[in-house]
Order: structure tokens, then sequence, then C-alpha cells
């Protein structure tokens, strides 16, 4: 085998160099690193150096038997990547336990984390720092050490890794530093490691053994991008999972399709006696119109000459000018004043993510209609009847600059600040409301849980009824109702075995009896400024899917700070497991002091929440995202309370993460939406939060200075 | 223990508070049910004062260009944001704005429908490609009857199959020409990453 191995890298010879452009075509993809079996970017078994730009999230599957392994990677900088792995353990069984577990497989999972500590350069390799499976129950835990460098096109990687990637050894040379690095907690089948969910810092780097391991990744000419890998694997199966697994050899092969950019499939030969199959796929999200060029050109007001005449005769001809071609770009005029050159308006809209956008919208609109006299635009962008913030434009400006997109110009001559309450009521024209008005929408609703000891995959699909009624611009009733279509509930069984109040782990409870109709949240929801930069949320109702009740929130949010305080208070009881309108015993009262951060250089959002959860557990919530250009935000959360790790059990402590991706990147027109996807390893009732509609905080978003510059460049859009 | 996974796609915008004049998003119906045909028949044809083609990039939403102008056998056609396509006797010779644009150096004497074998010179841009070769091989491939302005029309239908050694690339494009050799719908690779180019054209 090792001569095969060396035949077939001598005979692919080096090609020309990856980096000039003709070997773009010539090894198509070749900027999109292929992942390891372990779902993170690598050879086969082993890691590599390579990374994928930021703002990327993917998703791989692969089979090598005895486990069947699906990850989710998120690459917040080009420096880290962070993954989330289950593996099916198939040569090991769930629990000992028919009655509890059936036949049924054991399924692990776990993080984990790559660092890039210097980027390749044309003499060096990239060096990149590892870990696999963090915070698990440290079967396959291992950390690494890793170098990869470009050679024509051949991407040779080299590393040592310790804990599981300890095979074909040499002794650990960290024990000459300090002897502690000898010593190594293994995982739990010997009963020394821990019971998981703890990140096990002590071991990091330690065992008695470490591993060499090398490969290369190597890019076939004109071959729509296959390539081929090949590598020494120091992968120790002795000592990976709960039983060992045969290897006759330390060579491993693949092939590696790249069908798009996006989607690779590999098929490979590994220990000598085992094929694997697997695929990815990776979507890079962060840049602006990441994935459809938008085909949304602002609306043209047609005899916009005859407008601005017409208009310049009575200041009502265009406050209704402007509430009627407002209207049709999806702007809704919610005021306007005309005062000699300056004309100001206020305006709601659910269209832009980008607010800069719709503020630029709003201009080019005010631009072909107002008469000649103004020279000024006042624009203020509301939300919830509330001036989040105000752009004063020069007109001659907007148009000088329009033409060769010269936002940063346009910022220089243009003030951006945030007006009175009484300002924007003193507005001459307020046009006439629709209001109370029902807002509604049908989509589909899915719940699914995962991994559990009843079976691998449990979910229901449901029609979801949203509802808002506007009995006010600042006050309306969200409904939700949702109707079932399919579930496989029936088999779910497993019983909550917390000692808190069962806040959160009754959910197989909710989840059965709430399958055929629920009504997820009906609630009141009053939204007041009293003050500059002050905000209050007034809420009623069935708030969530588990409580009802009602309470309010504050929040100190000045418009050219980078950070916000706010504080909010609850009483809730727990509603019925069929989630329509009776309540359970519990009540309890929780609140919390909420900071935000927001690091205007790497767009890095930082949440700290302090307070009384729902199980009556007191302690610190910490969610740290970073949000792209194009809306995409990919965060982690974890907390900690004054709870025993035995009372929050399984896990340890609460932690996962989520991504927001605006789902205008997939389409050519601008719109509002979110879909969003979250992960929480482990339902327990420590650290549960009440899940509110309607944070504060991002009915605000608006209202943040930093937040204008950031989409500041969409102005002319 | 329990594990749960929440999973959630949502459609929403939560931080959002909705306004009295909202209208309902239409990205969920269309991710349902995708982008419909551009049917032209000869009422939508009568309703278009100039020349115009539909076009299609794999299976993106299709687009009406306008006949921008024409110089001896090279058409330009454009869309509403400025793209163009210039075509000659219905094959791509360059594009302008799109994803990854080309420029064929073309044999001024060739017809899309002559068969034989032809090189040229091609130019790519996203990653550049400059004075790649470009071979073709055309061949009539077959005589269709086609649906066309609510007509049943006799059709020849091209093949050209399209490489470039030099980075491994091989296409084969189709033309489908009336019997005055008029290009009534095209089929066309015209670069290593880009789908096919579906073009049906409507003359004035």
């Amino acid at each position: 085998m090792k001569r095969a191995f060396v035949l077939l890298a001598l005979g692919l010879f080096l090609h020309v160099k990856l980096y000039s452009q003709i070997s773009e075509y010539i090894y198509p993809y070749s900027q999109s690193p292929s992942f390891s079996n372990y779902g993170t970017t690598g050879l086969i078994q082993m890691p590599s150096a390579r990374f994928y730009e930021e703002g990327t999230i993917g998703f791989t599957w692969s089979h090598l038997d005895p486990y069947l392994r699906g990850s989710i990677m998120a690459y917040p900088f080009n420096w880290f990547e962070a993954s989330y792995q289950y593996a099916d353990v198939n040569n090991w069984l769930y629990s000992p336990y028919k009655d509890f577990s059936g036949n049924q497989s054991y399924k692990d999972k776990s993080f984990s984390a790559k660092f890039r500590l210097r980027k390749e350069s044309k003499y060096f390799p990239s060096v990149a720092l590892g870990f696999r499976d963090l915070g698990g129950t440290g079967l396959f835990a291992s950390e690494y050490l890793v170098f990869s460098k470009f050679v024509g096109n051949m991407d040779f990687t080299a590393g040592m890794g310790w804990g599981v990637i300890s095979n074909n050894s040499i002794s650990n040379p960290l024990t000459n530093i300090d002897a502690r690095y000898g010593d190594r907690l293994v995982n739990s089948v010997s009963g020394k490691g821990t019971q998981g969910g703890e990140f096990n810092i002590s071991s990091f780097f330690s065992g008695e053994d470490a591993g060499l391991f090398a490969g290369v990744e190597i890019f076939i000419p004109k071959s729509k991008g296959i390539r081929v890998k090949l590598e020494y694997d120091a992968t120790d199966y002795t000592k990976e999972g709960y039983l060992p697994v045969e290897q006759t050899s330390d060579f491993n092969f693949n092939f590696t399709y790249p069908i798009t950019k996006n989607l690779q499939i590999k098929l490979g030969y590994i220990r000598g006696n085992t094929l694997n199959f697997g695929f990815s796929y990776t979507g890079s999200y962060g840049k602006k119109d990441p994935f459809i060029k938008k085909n949304d050109p602002p609306k043209t007001v047609p005899n916009a000459a005859a407008f601005r005449r017409v208009n310049a005769r009575d200041p009502r001809n265009l406050y209704i000018s402007s509430l009627k071609y407002l209207g049709e770009s999806k702007l809704y005029l919610q005021s306007a004043d005309l005062n000699e050159s300056e004309y100001s308006v206020a305006f709601s809209q659910n269209t832009h993510v980008s607010y800069a956008r719709a503020a630029g919208r709003v201009a080019r609109v005010l631009d072909q209609i107002a008469p000649e006299s103004v020279e000024t635009f006042k624009i203020t962008n509301l939300n919830a009847e509330m001036p989040l913030f105000t752009t004063k434009i020069d007109r001659s400006n907007f148009k000088k600059y329009e033409q060769l997109n010269l936002s940063s110009a346009l910022l220089e001559s243009s003030e951006i600040y945030k007006i009175t309450n009484e300002e924007y009521r003193g507005h001459k024209y307020q046009p006439p409301s629709d209001i109370p008005k029902v807002l509604s929408k049908i989509s589909p609703s899915v719940r699914s849980q995962i991994g559990g000891p009843d079976g691998f995959y449990f979910g229901d699909v449901s029609v979801a009824w949203h509802n808002e009624i506007l009995l006010a611009e600042n006050f309306s009733i969200l409904a939700i109702a949702n109707f079932g279509i399919l579930d496989n509930f029936d088999d779910l069984k497993l019983a909550s075995d917390s000692i808190l109040p069962h806040v959160r782990t009754d959910i197989v409870k909710y989840l059965k009896q709430s399958k055929r109709a629920r009504v997820s949240r009906l609630q009141a929801n009053y939204f007041i400024k009293p003050l500059d930069d002050i905000y209050f949320k007034f809420t009623g109702g069935l708030i969530e899917e588990m409580f009802g009740g009602f309470g309010a929130e504050f929040l100190w949010r000045p418009f050219t700070k980078n950070y916000a305080i706010g504080t909010e208070l609850w009483r809730v009881q727990q509603r019925d497991y069929d989630m329509l309108f009776s309540f359970r015993d519990y009540m309890t009262t929780t609140g919390f002091v909420n900071y935000y951060y927001a690091e205007p250089k790497s767009k890095i959002m930082l949440k700290i929440t302090g307070g009384r959860f729902l199980a009556g557990d007191s302690g610190i919530h910490m969610d740290i995202s970073r949000r792209f250009k194009s809306g995409f935000k990919v965060g982690v959360f974890a907390s900690k309370t004054d709870i025993s790790k035995l009372e929050f059990g399984e896990g340890s402590f609460d932690k996962g993460f989520y991504f927001h991706l605006p789902i205008e990147v997939f389409y050519p027109n601008y719109s509002k939406g979110v879909a969003g996807f979250g992960l929480r390893p482990l339902t327990r009732d420590g650290a549960a939060i009440l899940v509110h509609g309607h944070h504060l905080y991002g009915v605000t978003d608006q209202s943040s200075y930093m937040n204008i510059l950031r989409d500041w460049d969409d102005i002319y859009d | 223990m329990i594990r749960l996974l929440i999973t959630f796609f949502v459609l929403s915008s939560c931080s959002n508070i909705p306004i009295s004049y909202k209208d309902l998003p239409s990205t969920v119906y269309r991710a349902a049910v995708g982008y419909p045909e551009i049917i032209i028949d000869q009422e939508a044809y009568n309703e278009n004062r100039f020349s115009f083609a539909t076009v299609a990039i794999g299976k993106s939403k299709p687009i009406i260009m306008v006949l921008l102008s024409i110089d001896k056998d090279t058409y330009t056609w454009v869309d509403k944001e400025g793209g163009q396509l210039i075509t000659r006797n219905g094959r791509i010779i360059q594009t302008v704005g799109l994803p990854h644009d080309i420029e064929i150096k073309f044999e001024t004497t060739r017809k899309t429908y002559q068969e034989g074998k032809f090189s040229e010179i091609v130019n790519f841009n996203n990653p550049l490609l400059i004075n790649a070769d470009l071979s073709s091989f055309t061949t009539l491939e077959d005589k269709i009857d086609y649906l066309y302005l609510d007509e049943l029309i006799l059709v020849n239908v091209y093949s050209e199959e399209v490489s470039i050694s030099d980075i491994g690339w091989k296409k084969e494009n189709k033309y489908f020409m009336d019997i005055n050799n008029r290009e009534i719908k095209t089929i066309q690779f015209v670069h290593p990453f880009m789908k096919e180019i579906k073009m049906e054209f409507y003359y004035k």
C-alpha cells in the first residue's frame, strides 16, 4: 500500500501554479477547500490548515463504518472555523436498556474549532491549531497543530496531533515542558472522563503520545476540479469511539469531485479495509448580494416634471403625491412637512434590510416629485411609530453624486441624527390611517427533536397562521396559530428527569399534546419612546409556547454610542401541554439586566444578560454574534447559573449557536424576511429564558449611528 | 436525557413592527412554486413595439431583452439593468454585465448555420483568460416542427460542439434556425462557470 501511495504521488506531476488565472479554469473551485470525515476542512481523516472565507456556512455528511457523521460548519472570520457534529456510532447501543432506547445506536454530538495562526505566504505554509470534540463526551477528542502549503497543483499538509490523533506515535513533546501533559482524561467509557458538555481544558495537548500525520490533495488538471487525496493517517482507532475499529493500513485514499462551487461529493478507501462516501455543501453569505444580483431598481415616477410643477402650487399636492409614490415603492409615509426649502418626511418600511437604502429610495422619489424650490430633504425612519434616525440630505449633492454612486461624498455633506418625538409629531401632514388593521400571512413551520433515546428523529410539520392586529401604529396584538399536518411524535415517550421545575424538559409532553393545533403566541405589545434614547415595551398574553403572563422591557440606547443597557421583568405562568389557553400551576417572576456592545470594526455584537431565569436559577447568559454586510448573522451563546452540574444534568451548562440568514440573498428583489436556524444540543431547565417577540434592541436597531454608517454605501442602491 | 435540536425555519422579521400599509411578501410563494416561464404568443408578440428576446440562464427567472442596435450581422440585446448580450446569427459573441463575461473574436465569414470545424479566439473575464483558442464543430442535427408564435414551423437544429483544450472545457450548443436560417431559439454554453443561456428571438 505504501508503494502504491508513492507511485501515485510521483505519477501526478507538478502542474502550473494554481494562483494564475488560467489555473482557475484548469482547476476549477480550487480555492474551495474540501472536508475531512470529521466535518472540518481537511484531507480524509486528518485536518488541514485551510479555511473558507468569512461568512460561509456549510453542511457535510459522511459514512465511514462504523460512523455516520453530519456536521454544520460556520466561518465567522477567515481565521476561525466552528463546527457542530452529530455522529451515529453504529457499534454501540444508545443504552444497555432495551426498554429505554430499543436497538438504537449511540448518537454522539460535539463541537470542534480551528484557528488559523498564520496565513500562507510564498515560502511559509498556513498554520492552524484545532480542537475536535470540544464539550462533548470526548469519544473523538483530539487537538492538532497543522501546516498546509500549496506547491503547484498540490496542497501538502502535515501536522501533529494529540488525543485520538496519536497513532504511529512519538512521545508527547510537551511532557518535556511539563509532566502534567503526560496524563490525559479519556472518554466516558473508561469512567475517567466527564459526563459530557464540559470543555476539558486540562486534557488539551496531553497524553503520553502524540501522532504525526501528513498528506496531499492533488488537483487533477482539466478534470472539472477533481482532487485526489492521499494521507498518512495518525488516528488511533483503539482510542476512538467506544469499541476499537480494525485498521489494516495507515494510508487512506479519496476522490473529491466538486459538482459546483458549493457542492462536493467524495469517495474514499480508508484504513485499508473500508469504503467511505460523503458530500458537503457550503455557501458564502457574508458579502453584499452574495447569491443573486438584485434586479429591484428604484421606481421612476411617470411625468415627474409635471408633478414638480403641480406640487409647487400647494404643499398638500406634494404631501399626497409623496404618499402615493412612496407607497408604490413600499415606503409608507407617516408624516410630512414642507417648510420653505426644507421638506421633512417620516416613513416606515418593511422591505429593506439596509436602513440607508430605504432612506435613499425615499430621497429618490422626493427628488422626482418635489418642487425645485426644495433644497433639503429630512428623512426620518420610523418603527412602531418611534422616530429612530433622521438623514438630512442636500438635494443638489444627492443628484450630483448619484451618477457615480459616490455615497462617501454624500455622507460628507449629509447629517445623520435623531429628531425628537415633538418634532415628528409637529409635522403638518399626517396621512389618514386604515388602522385598526389585520395583517396575516401563512408559512410552514417545523419542530424537530433529534438524537434522543426514543429514536433519531422526531418532528412535525404544521401550517403557521400569523396575524398581527394593529390597534395603533405602536400597539399590536400578535397571534400565531399552528395546525399540524404531519408528525411522528407517537413513539416519543421519554419523560423529564430534571430535579428543577420543568420549565423546558417537559418538551415531549408539549410536542405530543399540541401536535394537532396550538396557539404558539397571542401577545399584545405596546411601544413607547418617552424620552430621547429611552424605549419601553409592555407585553401581555401567551408570550411563548410554554409560558404566558405579562411584563415590560426598558432600553436605553444612546444614538451615537455602540452600547445599550436594558432591563426586563416578567410575571409568567406555565402553559398547559396542549398549548391552548389553560395554564399549569407553576408561576414565577423572571427578569434581567441586559448589556449590549457592538464593536464597529469587526461587527461583533456582545450581549450579556444577568438575572433570574425561568426555573428560579440566577446567573449570566452571554451571546456573541457577528453580522455581515448581507445581513447574515452567526452567533453562539452560553449560560452559567447558580445551580450545580448535577442539578443542570447532562451537558453541564446551557450552550448553542444560531444563524440568521436574510431570505433576500436568494432572490432578485429586496425583502426583510429572515430564515433562522438555531441549535441547542440539550434541552435542560437551567438557564431557560422567556422567549418574547419584538425585543426592543431589535425594534430599535435603526437607532444606532454605527448601523446607519454600516449601511451607508447602499444609499444609491 | 432528552436531546433536543431546536430547529426552526421561520420567515419573519421579528424586529420590525408591521406597518399599516404592509404587503405580504411573495417570496414564500416563489420559493415553493418557482418562476413561471415567459410565454410569447401572437398577442404578447404584438404588444411589444421592438424586437426582443426571452433569456434565461440555467433555471433562473427568465427576462426580456430588447434589441438595442444592429450593426451588419451583429445584434445587441439589452435588459433593464444595462446588461448586454451581443449575438451574430443567434450565436452569443460577447456579453456585458454577466458574472462571467466573454468576448469571441469571431471569424467574420462564418455563419452559425455553416457546418464544419472553426477556430476562433475567446477572452473570458472573472477569472481572466486572454486569447484562448476556441474550437467549434457544427453539424446539422435534425429538422423538427417547432411551435413559434402559435404556429408550427419547420426548423433546422444545428449542434455546435465548442471546446477550449487549454483548460479542458467542452460543451454542446444548439441552434434552432427557421428555413431562412434566421435564429428562433438557441441554447448556448458560453463560459465554463456559467449555466446554459437559453434565448428565444422575436423580431419586428
